[in-house]
């Protein structure tokens, strides 16, 4: 079994997370919850407002924790939207699918936030656990919550923000009913664009503006090889063209990879069916995260070797090499894990990961937090 | 501001009682099942390799407006998968491999932790889907009114008898992991 490697001590530097954002930055928080999903991003400034994505709670408290500390770090503004004269706090809850390790906190999220979430998404795979019917008991409570079941293609804008859903499929979703998908497949994959605003308003005047420089995020869920399939054909690479339909669609006048993305959280905790090598090529992230327990590896053993090596291999080719070099530490390729250890230290791991965006540059934060602990914004390393 | 998907509930709808959820209110089994502390609501969670992930939770009440209610979200426990489907074909309850959403009563006084623990089990999956299926639909739009299901009952009766038929095939085949009563 291989091991996550360790993070060098030397290269997380202690250092002022809150001070150094900049209110256009996108923050993507990953926590650390084990073998577990849980995900918070932090939007740009909009309307003199910061606004919330979350993704999953796989454990309870831990993403509520986060959001107080955001709110006492003067990062949100929390309360009911009339109360506030703000938009609501929470822009968008997502249930990527219904398993414990990914909704188990999202009842208790429902609960301690009401009129405080604009927007619900679940897959539309319904589950016989607890949590499950605990959450849904939550919807329910709320009832100015729009609440969708998202398919691939459907696109939402907060602000200049942009939410494109890669997953599931319309056509795996007609299929949970009379074919079986495995609940994983079930995942709503999303790719987050910021920013997606395309015209440039000067005083009287507006143009279209491709934007080349965005700051591009996909969190997997935990979507398998049957999901990414049906993502890989629904969001092409754009050839170009000379064609004068092409010369119309703007997009086709050159590459334009529809999956491409700096930031990937790989699916399903890096188990050997969340990922493979085309769809991590075509993604072709510069940063990639992985939820998982790491050190102790858990039952499951999640990070799967396999699949690491398949992350590495898209990273850093090395298959049919004339020469055969030894492997690149996963830590200079940009590959990190919730639960990995650092050397020299104590039992306690590098933990949650911030992904400071801004446009193409990222800044990686680690908090140092084990998987029931809060996450403290002053214990942040940056990491060198 | 927008717009409302379903009416408001009241906060007493959602208060607890102490009634015990019956899989099958004509099973005796059911209802001894019912009675007892030591009977675990057991659902398998995640299927990874030969591991099966099972959640478990005290067994389940219902609310004032007839939702399953757990007093705890339950814990979690990985078990070896061939040994779980064995003690359970051994006991005529399931004669399928195990499926992502299967739920088992099972008894256990000391906790379902561990296969030598379980003392009696039962494969209560169909109403279970049907549960869980219902707090799915309870949270799409608004709830039914009587007075509006009756107006369509006329047309609706046969159409329903081949969606319960529908259903409890597929909840006795061996399709894997579907959510397939969804469509129906």
């Amino acid at each position: 079994m291989a091991k996550v490697d360790a993070l060098a001590t030397s290269r997380l530097k202690p250092g002022n997370f809150v001070a150094s954002l900049d209110k256009d930055d996108l923050v993507y928080f990953l926590l650390n919850v084990g073998d577990a999903d849980a995900q918070v991003v932090l939007l740009p400034e909009w309307n003199n407002q910061r606004r919330v994505i979350i993704v999953d709670a796989g454990v309870e408290k831990k993403v509520p924790a986060l959001l107080d500390a955001l709110v006492a770090a003067q990062l949100l503004k929390t309360g009911p939207a009339e109360a506030t004269g703000k938009s609501f706090p929470i822009a968008l809850l997502v249930a990527t699918h219904p398993h414990d390790d990914h909704i188990r906190g999202l009842a208790q999220i429902l609960d301690d936030y009401p009129d405080q979430i604009a927007e619900f998404w679940e897959s539309g795979y319904f589950h016989t656990a607890p949590s499950y019917h605990h959450m849904m008991a939550a919807v329910e409570k709320h009832t100015m919550l729009l609440h969708t079941q998202p398919t691939s293609g459907m696109q939402r804008w907060i602000g200049h923000t942009g939410i494109t859903v890669l997953s599931p499929s319309i056509h795996l979703r007609n299929r949970y009913d009379t074919y079986g998908v495995d609940i994983n497949d079930s995942s709503i994959s999303l790719k987050i664009e910021h920013p997606s605003s395309r015209v440039l308003q000067t005083q009287g005047s507006r143009n279209y503006q491709s934007n080349q420089k965005a700051a591009t995020l996909i969190l997997g869920g935990d979507a398998q090889t049957l999901s990414w399939s049906f993502a890989l054909t629904d969001f092409p690479v754009l050839q170009p063209s000379a064609t004068e339909i092409a010369k119309f669609l703007q997009a086709a006048k050159g590459d334009w990879n529809l999956l491409n993305a700096a930031v990937l959280k790989v699916s399903h905790h890096a188990s050997k069916r969340g990922v493979n090598l085309e769809l991590v090529e075509r993604i072709s992230p510069s940063l990639t995260l992985v939820s998982c327990d790491g050190m102790t590896r858990g039952k499951y053993g999640f990070p799967h070797d396999v699949a690491q090596e398949v992350l590495r291999e898209a990273i850093e080719p090395r298959a049919g090499a004339r020469t055969q070099k030894a492997r690149t530490p996963d830590s200079d390729l940009n590959l990190f894990y919730t639960g990995q250890g650092v050397t020299g230290a104590s039992a306690a791991p590098a933990g949650s990961i911030a992904v400071v965006m801004k446009g193409l540059d990222q800044t990686v934060w680690r908090f140092r937090d084990k998987r029931g602990e809060k996450v403290d914004l002053s214990k942040a390393c940056k990491w060198d | 501001m927008l717009f409302e998907q379903r009416s408001a509930r009241k906060e007493e709808d959602f208060a607890p009682t102490t009634m015990p959820w019956m899989h099958d209110s004509s099973d005796a089994k059911s209802q001894a099942i019912a009675q007892s502390c030591a009977w675990w609501y057991v659902v398998v969670d995640e299927l990874v390799g030969d591991w099966v992930k099972l959640v478990f939770a005290p067994w389940p009440t219902l609310d004032m407006m007839g939702r399953l209610t757990f007093k705890k979200l339950g814990s979690s426990i990985w078990l070896d998968s061939v040994a779980v489907r064995e003690y359970a074909k051994d006991r005529r309850e399931l004669d399928r491999p195990l499926r992502i959403s299967d739920v088992f009563a099972i008894y256990a006084e000391k906790g379902p932790s561990q296969i030598d623990r379980w003392k009696d089990f039962a494969d209560i999956t169909p109403t279970a889907r049907e549960s869980a299926k219902v707090a799915a639909f309870a949270t799409r739009g608004d709830l039914m009114p009587p007075e509006l299901a009756e107006k369509l009952a006329a047309t609706g009766t046969e159409d329903d008898q081949n969606q319960m038929a529908a259903q409890q095939r597929v909840a006795n085949s061996e399709l894997p992991n579907t959510n397939a009563a969804a469509a129906v």
